[in-house]
């Protein structure tokens, strides 16, 4: 693991601490997978807050009302990679003020590349200009704050697309 | 010389339509297309396939793709795009594009002037739009083709070309119209 990703990691680790994330046992997925115990925790009201290494200012903010952490390719467990319920990822400015918001019913997240992804439904909104979206199918890049959405997508602006001429007097 | 006179008038009929239309705008434009990258950061929006852009009863534009900038408030020193002066920096709507202005015409009913071409290109600086690619331009008065590029200058509300163009009008427009009764030259009509 490189030392950014480590860096990431831990930082991860105590976003989750700091969020008083509270782990519990969910029996019905610990029954149908009963040779990965661990594959069945999931945590309750999880959140994550990613911050700029240099600055140390909040970046990303994960929170939802479940998440288990998601099976990897090999069928091992990836702590960087979780299966979300009810997604809400708070984006910010270096300011720390809030930029933009994304909700998502059910995603996956990596913390360790701050993306966020789903096939399902997600809206996202920005306070400060107004805008407002809502789609399907959706991947969030959380390094380069880039949005892409891959099964019909609806943006409303709150601007004008050609200025007004002045009324002459 | 009758180019003169029908460029003119079909300059000044789509400007009583837009310029009525940017009155009523409202502040919200809605777009929406298949797929998207938005460039959050920089706010960069490029939509493809089935691409729409509506300002509610006033334009719509479709197109196969559409990239936007909107304006970047660099006097906050935050990295995110804010409105500046409430407009889009730049706007470039390319394949099949078709733009519908409408305007509420007489007895409630509604004028639609559409323009037609491969690309369509606003920047907010010069307030002009650009149409190319096969231009054309039709209101319920006419037609207007273009070779090159049909410029339509915001700001001066007029209509210029690149190219050679073709003005079609219908021939009812003149009916009854006291366009060509006005005083010229030539002696007072009888």
């Amino acid at each position: 693991m490189s030392s950014t990703n480590l860096r990431t990691g831990l930082t991860a680790l105590l976003g989750l601490i700091a969020c008083g994330a509270l782990a519990q046992r969910d029996g019905s997925a610990g029954a149908t997978n009963a040779t990965s115990a661990s594959a069945a925790a999931t945590i309750r009201q999880w959140g994550i807050s990613l911050r700029d290494t240099v600055t140390g200012r909040v970046q990303l903010r994960f929170s939802s009302t479940e998440a288990s952490p998601a099976p990897s390719d090999k069928g091992g467990l990836v702590p960087a990679l979780w299966d979300v319920t009810g997604l809400k990822l708070e984006s910010f400015r270096p300011d720390e003020s809030s930029d933009f918001i994304i909700e998502s019913p059910s995603c996956r997240v990596n913390v360790t590349t701050k993306d966020a992804g789903s096939i399902g439904s997600f809206t996202a909104r920005r306070e400060a200009d107004g805008i407002s979206i809502l789609g399907h199918g959706f991947q969030f890049d959380g390094v380069e704050r880039r949005l892409t959405v891959t099964n019909s997508v609806q943006i409303e602006l709150r601007t004008r697309l050609f200025q007004p001429k002045p009324a002459s007097p | 010389m009758i180019r003169s006179v029908l460029f003119p008038l079909l300059a000044l009929l789509l400007t009583l339509v837009s310029g009525s239309a940017q009155a009523q705008q409202q502040d919200k434009i809605l777009l929406s297309a298949t797929n998207c990258v938005l460039e959050l950061e920089k706010g960069v929006y490029h939509l493809w396939d089935h691409v729409r852009v509506e300002s509610p009863g006033v334009l719509q534009i479709t197109c196969d793709d559409l990239r936007a900038a909107l304006p970047q408030d660099k006097a906050s020193g935050t990295a995110g795009p804010l409105p500046t002066g409430g407009k889009l920096q730049s706007l470039i709507a390319s394949g099949n594009v078709v733009i519908e202005l409408f305007q509420p015409g007489a007895n409630g009913s509604t004028n639609v002037v559409r323009a037609f071409g491969k690309q369509a290109e606003y920047g907010s600086q010069q307030e002009i739009l650009i149409l190319t690619g096969d231009p054309r331009i039709e209101t319920a008065s006419g037609v207007m083709i273009g070779t090159e590029a049909l410029i339509y200058d915001l700001k001066s509300r007029t209509m210029r070309n690149r190219g050679s163009y073709r003005i079609e009008l219908k021939a009812d427009i003149l009916k009854g119209s006291t366009l060509f009764n006005r005083g010229t030259n030539s002696s007072k009509s009888r």
